[in-house]
């Protein structure tokens, strides 16, 4: 029975074991399939793709940075064209960079104008490689205005002229006397400061609205009562330089705020007159008539840097002055001997006196303030006026040497003791005291081609020409009147009655059409940045009436 | 006392034994392999063979010229950088799957960080040595002639690559005669900044913005950075032999 038992129970195992056998299977593939498994993953990583890794360079790269232009200035652009246009010449120095493929690194050049210095700037052209640029006939800038003064009435103006339409505004300055003594322009035309001596004082006068925005005492000395005579203009416009002939002191005037500054004694005794502020802005010059010096004032310290003596043994009678548009040379007109001193401005010594002839001004007597030379705009000529030596003396400022005499119309008689050259440095104009005329001098060949008439003898010798060089005003105190003359043509095209320029009128200065420029060079589409604004202020004078 | 009395197992049961001894084996087998010769058994082998058998190498190399390590200054907007740098795999016994280049730049700037505006490479390929001429004086520039004419390398399929973009990821490079063993490939790498890359110094501080910008945005003026070129082979895929 165990037996039977054992075989029944095992042949149930049995049958049990039978049905089993798949689930085995089952389990010895799965432990295959795992032992595999791990196999694989371990050949896998420890059998990775072979690779090969290896670096070049390091190479390093550098963007340009385009350099600006440097060494920006701005010159008239000559006579090419026509005598009637003013061109403005725009030139800088080239850059030697050269870019990643070996060229020029500058490929270009952007000039950018605009009528005021930090007005809006827009091209006016471009260029290559080439490192100049000139600006044809450039238009834009406010119509420019002739401020003509008045002398000697009892209504004492100064009238200011629109140069488009010849209307002129009446602007009462001054109250007594013989005035006003001298007047100056800002480079931009935004503000006349006017020395007015009999009144002691000096006067801003906007020229948007020809209006006197600021009167401004200057103070007696010792019971001296100042007389402001003369009056300049630093380059940037910020100062006046006033001259209180009476008290043989100058005072930097603040335009802005109409300050007075510290008074800077000059001469030694007394009559200080004429006075000019170098193009570079550094230094003022002072001409120390009776004093028979010259006083250099420098701008920075207000404070004179060098006392010139003009002349020997006191004899210099120092009546003019004139600049280099390079400020390297001041030249002085002396009176006393009939020569111009140069003033070699770095040393502040006369490095040559240049005779020429007689200097004497008949308008000095009457208290004028003669204009008696020109430099022209390129800086190459320098012309003196010589009142009795019926002439005008072209010294050619390289040598300091006299070139040539202008040969007048009435040569032999001819009193010529104002001069003035319009902006292109094309034509210079030559009032002759004697004959009533007006000598045009052409400036490349010296040559006179027209003389024509104006005023009336006794007339004072104010002339300015328009900053566009198109026409020339002159004063003709006895006419009163104010001769336009086109420089086109030559001929007087206008004459501007006692309405238009007041009662006495007696000099005239024009008011500039300035034009600033910026540079940007360029490779491509980049552009360095933009350079300060270069001026060029066409017809301003930093002296008084001319 | 008892009587035992012995019953032979069944057939099925001794099989069924032995093949859970079998897999008891295998995966003792398995565990062995895996643990290796830790646990020595007593086992008797016999050989066949002997079989050698070697692994193969990848080998990349750059030369004979490689000018990829001159650098260039003064880059402007629409400037090129050409520099040969060739690839071989002169020793190598096994071919590539692929080669692939991958910058890395340091210093970092615009110029190699802007996708847009800064450098683009392209690859120009060339069947035998280029001719280099030097431009510069001193070099570089160079510039590269192939007489049998050139042709291009694609970058990801693609004729060029911003700089920036191989920075951030490898570009796959072909064709190559490299990918095969003992395959060289005269190539040369040019580096353009974009003509319309902007620049203006008036509005702009050298080398600064966002990338993508605008001359009113972004200016790549001024900019340095220092490329290293990573060339990668990667063995072919594997094959039966």
């Amino acid at each position: 029975m165990v037996r039977r038992a054992r075989d029944a129970r095992h042949g149930r195992l049995a049958s049990e074991r039978l049905r089993r056998p798949p689930a085995r299977a089952a389990a010895f593939t799965l432990a295959l399939l795992l032992a595999l498994t791990v196999q694989l993953t371990r050949l896998d990583s420890s059998l990775a793709s072979f690779i090969n890794v290896l670096a070049a360079g390091p190479q390093a790269l550098g963007a340009a940075s385009l350099p600006a232009p440097a060494g920006g200035a701005s010159a008239n652009g000559g006579c090419a064209g026509g005598s009637e246009k003013t061109n403005v010449s725009v030139s800088w120095s080239a850059s030697a960079a050269v870019d990643a493929n070996g060229n020029a690194l500058v490929n270009g050049y952007t000039v950018l104008r605009s009528t005021s210095s930090g007005g809006s700037y827009s091209s006016a052209g471009t260029t290559g490689i080439a490192t100049s640029f000139t600006d044809v006939n450039p238009s834009g800038a406010a119509t420019p205005q002739v401020y003509v003064g008045n002398s000697g009435e009892a209504a004492k103006t100064v009238h200011a002229i629109n140069t488009s339409t010849n209307a002129g505004t009446s602007i009462t300055t001054g109250i007594v006397g013989s005035e006003p003594n001298g007047i100056a322009v800002t480079p931009e035309g935004t503000k006349l400061v006017v020395a007015e001596g009999a009144s002691h004082q000096v006067q801003i006068i906007a020229a948007a609205t020809n209006t006197v925005a600021a009167t401004v005492a200057v103070p007696e000395v010792a019971g001296v009562k100042s007389r402001p005579d003369a009056v300049a203009v630093t380059p940037n416009g910020l100062t006046a330089y006033v001259v209180d002939g009476a008290n043989k002191r100058v005072y930097p005037l603040t335009i802005s705020s109409a300050a007075l500054g510290t008074a800077i004694a000059v001469g030694a005794q007394g009559d200080p007159g004429a006075i000019l502020v170098t193009p570079n802005g550094e230094k003022a010059y002072v001409a120390n008539f009776a004093a028979h010096n010259v006083s250099a004032i420098s701008t920075a310290t207000n404070t004179v840097t060098a006392t010139v003596t003009i002349g020997a043994g006191e004899t210099g009678k120092p009546i003019a002055l004139a600049a280099t548009p390079n400020s390297a040379h001041v030249y002085v007109a002396d009176q006393g001997n009939a020569q111009i001193d140069d003033i070699a401005t770095a040393s502040n010594t006369v490095s040559k006196a240049i005779t020429v002839g007689s200097l004497v001004d008949a308008n000095v007597a009457a208290g004028g303030d003669p204009d008696i030379l020109a430099v022209t705009p390129d800086g190459s000529k320098l012309y003196a006026a010589s009142y009795t030596g019926h002439g005008v003396a072209d010294i050619a400022t390289a040598t300091d040497t006299v070139t040539a005499t202008v040969a007048l119309f009435e040569s032999a008689t001819a009193n010529p003791n104002a001069l003035a050259l319009t902006p292109n440095g094309c034509q210079l104009y030559v009032h002759d005291h004697a004959h009533n005329v007006v000598d045009v001098v052409t400036v490349s060949s010296d040559a006179v081609p027209a003389h024509p008439a104006v005023g009336a003898t006794g007339d004072p010798t104010g002339m300015s020409s328009s900053p566009d060089s198109t026409k020339v005003y002159v004063a003709n105190q006895a006419g009163p009147s104010v001769s336009v003359i086109a420089t086109a043509t030559n001929t007087v095209s206008a004459t501007l009655a006692e309405a238009a320029v007041g009662k006495s009128p007696c000099a005239v200065l024009a008011t500039p059409s300035p034009y600033f420029y910026k540079l940007q060079a360029s490779h491509g589409g980049w552009l360095s940045p933009l350079t300060a604004a270069i001026g060029y202020q066409l017809g301003w004078k930093q002296g008084g009436w001319q | 006392m008892s009587n035992r009395t012995h019953i032979p197992e069944a057939p099925e049961r001794s099989g069924n034994r032995r093949k859970i001894a079998l897999s008891v084996a295998l995966i003792l087998g398995a565990l062995g392999a895996l643990i290796g010769g830790a646990f020595a058994t007593f086992t008797a082998s016999v050989q066949a063979g002997p079989q050698a058998i070697t692994s193969g190498t990848v080998k990349l190399a750059v030369g004979p010229v490689n000018d990829a390590a001159t650098g260039a200054a003064n880059i402007a907007a629409g400037d090129t950088i050409a520099r040969e740098a060739d690839l071989n795999s002169t020793g190598g016994t096994i071919a590539n799957k692929e080669i692939t280049l991958k910058f890395a730049a340091s210093p970092t700037s615009l110029l190699d960080s802007d996708p847009t505006n800064g450098l683009q490479v392209s690859i120009q390929a060339c069947s035998e040595a280029w001719k280099r001429t030097v431009v510069g004086s001193p070099p570089p520039p160079f510039t590269y002639t192939c007489t049998p004419g050139a042709t291009a390398v694609k970058i990801n399929g693609a004729a060029t690559a911003s700089v920036s973009a191989l920075e951030s990821a490898a570009g796959v490079l072909t064709p190559l005669n490299s990918l095969g063993a003992g395959g060289k490939d005269f190539l040369v790498f040019t580096l353009t900044l974009p003509a319309a890359a902007p620049g203006d110094l008036g509005k702009v501080a050298a080398c600064s913005g966002s990338s993508g910008g605008t001359s009113a945005t972004e200016d790549l003026q001024g900019c340095s950075s220092t490329l290293t070129y990573t060339f990668q082979a990667t063995q072919r895929n594997g094959i039966e032999q």
